[in-house]
This record gives C-alpha cells, sequence and structure tokens, in this order.
C-alpha cells in the first residue's frame, strides 16, 4: 500500500502534519537539541546528499523495525520505510545544522505512519490516558517481578504487541532505539514530561502482561 | 515506608540523571534493598524489551531500493546565482552539454555496463551484509577455501595468508554477475565485512589498483592476469591492504 497523505490528525494524537517541510516548530526547537549527529558537516543551508546518505544508511534497520511495530505487516513497513526516505530526501534543502537527525528521520516515519490507513484506524482505537510520570512509578515490588528474568523473547514480544499504540512507541524508541527522553520527545512531538509518563505507564502495563502470561503459561503447564 | 529515592531509580536506570544526582543514587544504592530491588527489576525489564523489541532488520532488497533512491535523488542545487549567469547559462549549459555528449559517445556503452556490474555487486554484497549463512564454504583457511572452487570455476586464483594480520577470512561463495559465474570470498576487517569478487576479465590487459566510493561503499577494482577483482566494504582504510595482498599473491 501507498502512504498517500492527507491533513486528517488522528483523534486524541498529539503528532503534527504529516509533512516534514511544515515542521517550522519541530526545527526552531531543534537549537536545545544537542549536538550534531555524527558525521554531519554543519551545512547552514541543508543537508547535501551525500551527507544524507552517510547518516540515513545505518538507519535502515531501525527504521524498519520500528515501522514493522508501528504496521504489524512487512509490506506496509517496506512501503512505510520507502516513503520516509523520499521525504526526508526531498526535506534535505530545510534540514538545519545542529538538528537530531535520528529523531528528524523517526518523526517524519511515524507521522507518515499516522496518515496511513492503517496508522489511523489503530490511533483511533488505540489510545491510552496517561498518568503523572510520579504515580505510576513501581515503588514496591513482589518476588513474582524476578519472573521477567525468565521470560523468553517470544512472550516479552507478544507482550509488547499487546500495549497501546502511544505505550508501544515510546517503550521501542527508549529502550530498543535506546534514545534519550528527549530525543523521544522530538522524534513523537511530545513534551519530556509525557515521554515520561508513558514510558513509566508502558513498563508497567509491559510488566502486568508478561507476569500475566507467564502465570497463565506455569498454570498450563500444571494441568498439563 | 517507602524509601524517599525509589522515583528517582527509573531516571537512574534510565541514565537521565545529571553527574551529581547520579553519584548520589549510586552512593545510596548499595545500602538500600528496595532501590537496589527495584533497579533490578527496572534494568531487567529495559534489557527484555532491548532485546526482544530488536526483532526485523531490513530486507536486503530494501536496503538496494534505498540506495538508489538517495543516488537518484541527487539533484545538484545552485544558490545564490547572479542576474548575468542566469542569462548566460542556458546556451553556455547547451553547449557544454552538447560537446560531453559528443566526447562520451564510444564510452557510453561500456559505462553503463561498469554501473550495471558495480550495482550487482553491491547488491551482493549487501545480501552478505544482512544474511545469516552468507558463504557456502565457511572456513577461516584459504588451503579449505580455494580448493572448493575446483570445478565450479574456468579459472583459478590464490588466496593470501591472513593470520597475524588484521584480517580474517571467513569463506566463500560461488555467485553470478553479468550472466558469468564468480567468486566471492568474505573477509572480517575488525568488524566490517570485506567481500571481494573475482570474475575472468574479457581481457589480458592489467588494470593497477583503483578506489572509488559506490553508493557509500568503498571499491576497489584491479586486473591482473586475466582475473578481474572487486573489494567491496564499508571499511575506510582497514582493508587496503588486504587488497595489496591479493594482488601479490595472484601475480603471473
Amino acid at each position: 500500500m501507498r502512504f498517500a497523505l492527507t491533513t486528517t490528525r488522528a483523534a486524541g494524537f498529539q503528532g503534527k502534519s504529516d509533512d516534514v517541510r511544515s515542521d517550522e516548530k519541530f526545527r526552531r526547537d531543534q537549537t536545545r537539541m544537542g549536538p550534531a549527529p555524527v558525521g554531519f558537516r554543519g551545512h547552514v543551508s541543508g543537508l547535501q546528499s551525500k551527507d544524507f546518505e552517510k547518516l540515513a544508511l545505518p538507519l535502515l534497520d531501525p527504521l524498519y523495525n520500528f515501522a514493522r511495530w508501528l504496521c504489524g505487516d512487512p509490506d506496509e513497513a517496506r512501503d512505510l520505510v520507502q516513503e520516509t526516505m523520499t521525504k526526508a530526501l526531498r526535506g534535505l534543502g530545510s534540514f538545519r545544522e545542529g538538528t537530531n537527525f535520528r529523531a528528524w528521520m523517526f518523526r517524519i516515519l511515524r507521522n507518515t505512519f499516522l496518515t496511513s490507513r492503517t496508522g489511523l484506524e489503530r490511533r483511533n482505537t488505540e489510545q491510552e490516558d496517561e498518568d503523572g510520570f510520579e504515580d505510576s512509578v513501581v515503588t514496591h515490588e513482589t518476588p513474582e517481578l524476578t519472573l521477567i528474568r525468565r521470560a523468553d523473547s517470544e512472550l516479552v514480544q507478544r507482550c509488547i504487541a499487546l500495549l497501546p499504540a502511544n505505550f508501544q512507541e515510546v517503550l521501542l524508541l527508549a529502550d530498543v532505539e535506546e534514545m534519550k527522553y528527549h530525543e523521544v520527545a522530538e522524534a513523537l512531538d511530545i513534551p519530556v514530561g509525557t515521554v515520561m509518563s508513558r514510558l513509566a505507564r508502558a513498563r508497567g502495563k509491559l510488566r502486568e502482561h508478561v507476569l500475566e502470561m507467564m502465570g497463565t503459561r506455569k498454570t498450563q503447564g500444571i494441568r498439563a | 515506608m517507602s524509601c524517599e529515592f525509589i522515583k528517582q531509580v527509573a531516571l537512574y536506570a534510565d541514565d537521565e540523571m545529571d553527574r551529581a544526582d547520579q553519584e548520589k543514587m549510586a552512593a545510596h544504592i548499595p545500602g538500600c534493598m528496595e532501590c537496589t530491588s527495584t533497579l533490578a527489576n527496572h534494568l531487567d525489564l529495559k534489557k527484555a524489551v532491548r532485546v526482544s523489541g530488536k526483532s526485523f532488520s531490513a530486507p536486503p532488497d530494501l536496503h538496494a531500493a534505498i540506495f538508489r533512491q538517495i543516488h537518484q535523488d541527487q539533484t545538484p542545487q545552485r544558490q545564490g546565482v547572479s542576474a548575468w549567469w542566469k542569462w548566460i547559462s542556458a546556451p553556455v549549459t547547451a553547449v557544454l552539454l552538447a560537446a560531453v555528449v559528443l566526447l562520451s559517445l564510444p564510452h557510453t556503452g561500456s559505462k553503463d555496463k561498469e554501473d550495471a556490474l558495480l550495482a550487482e555487486l553491491v547488491d551482493q554484497h549487501v545480501v552478505a551484509l544482512s544474511s545469516a549463512n552468507p558463504v557456502d564454504v565457511v572456513s577461516e583457511t584459504r588451503h579449505t577455501v580455494k580448493p572448493w572452487f575446483q570445478g565450479k570455476l574456468p579459472y583459478t586464483f590464490n588466496l593470501p595468508e591472513v593470520e597475524g594480520t588484521p584480517y580474517k577470512l571467513v569463506g566463500g561463495k560461488l555467485t553470478y554477475a553479468r550472466q558469468t559465474a564468480g567468486a566471492e570470498l568474505l573477509y572480517m576487517a575488525g568488524q566490517h565485512k570485506v567481500s571481494v569478487f573475482i570474475y575472468q576479465a574479457n581481457s589480458r590487459q592489467e588494470k593497477p589498483l583503483h578506489k572509488f566510493r559506490e553508493l557509500s561503499f568503498n571499491c576497489t577494482h584491479w586486473q591482473q592476469n586475466g582475473l578481474e577483482f572487486y573489494m567491496l566494504t564499508d571499511a575506510q582504510d582497514e582493508a587496503d591492504r588486504l587488497a595489496t595482498m591479493l594482488q601479490e599473491v595472484n601475480r603471473s
């Protein structure tokens, strides 16, 4: 499927317009985004395509992985990554020094996804409100939590897939892509406080799912 | 009663504290069972997500498609062009273009063929980078890898001894480009994979080592003894010596 551009925004979602050229706020905010990406040579008038190649190609696997989780389908993920690259290439001239390239690319991908049919459907059905960060911090632990150490990869994958989309993406960017909070905030166009809150809730939910599934498996094992 | 530091554990696990707070936390945790246990839980969960969440790799053909997409989109941008240049640029450009076309006509065919071959080789190198089984004969010994090609190719070649060098032979496989069989050797130069393609050359002409870039990869080409060598890698200069070693062992 192709990811047609629309101006529709998913209900309740804090994302902006899909088109990279319209992301003026994002570019204005770049000055507080930390160091320039590795290999970036600092072209004030825009990124050159040879620099783009050096910066974008190492991101291909991470972008595809993220796209695959978002779309749940290999063909859609493939189209999404290609569309992302097309948009990024188109927006090269307006790329500014100091921009966090990785966050920029993930942001384009995610905004493109949101304007796809799958993205719109998913966002409209799977949103979850966030509580405050402090309320959701684990303030005690139970012996069952050590079960997570024994959870196999497939089980954790299934549990990640069960998370609401807004929790899933923040978790993937923070823990899989190992982005800092401010990078996740830039990629998702949400405040850092919301990143922290969503992350804490996402981990809490994931923990619940893992323990639930492991408990179910244990019970099934005893019954068998 | 909960420890006053307990709410900071997630920030500590995520490496999001400033240095002073981080040091304070690091000093506190070993003496606090509650924080130690919570930190262990956080780290276990983060590790589980990191391992399980990295589930998908871009298919090799997507890599190749993106390389092409980037290069197709390379359009030179000119800024700040003065008014007089705008007036004269069209006829000057036309004359230059005509000259370039006339000069390049006799070579266009071979250049296209070379580009097509390089595109094929880059695709094969990308497949080697992403494949779990990039070679058919797996061995670090040249005395195992070279004989494996006997009877499979209508020519032979020599492989250098890499023991004691920064290189490691991974293995080899039969490969095809331009509808012709060839050898693909895979080496490691540190963490970088290096593909060496050996094909029968169209002529006996000797061509010296020539380094260039193709779709972001560093390529080295040379021709000797009726054999054509292409070396592709994402390493910078680390693989240069390997090309020289291959060249030396294949001298007539």
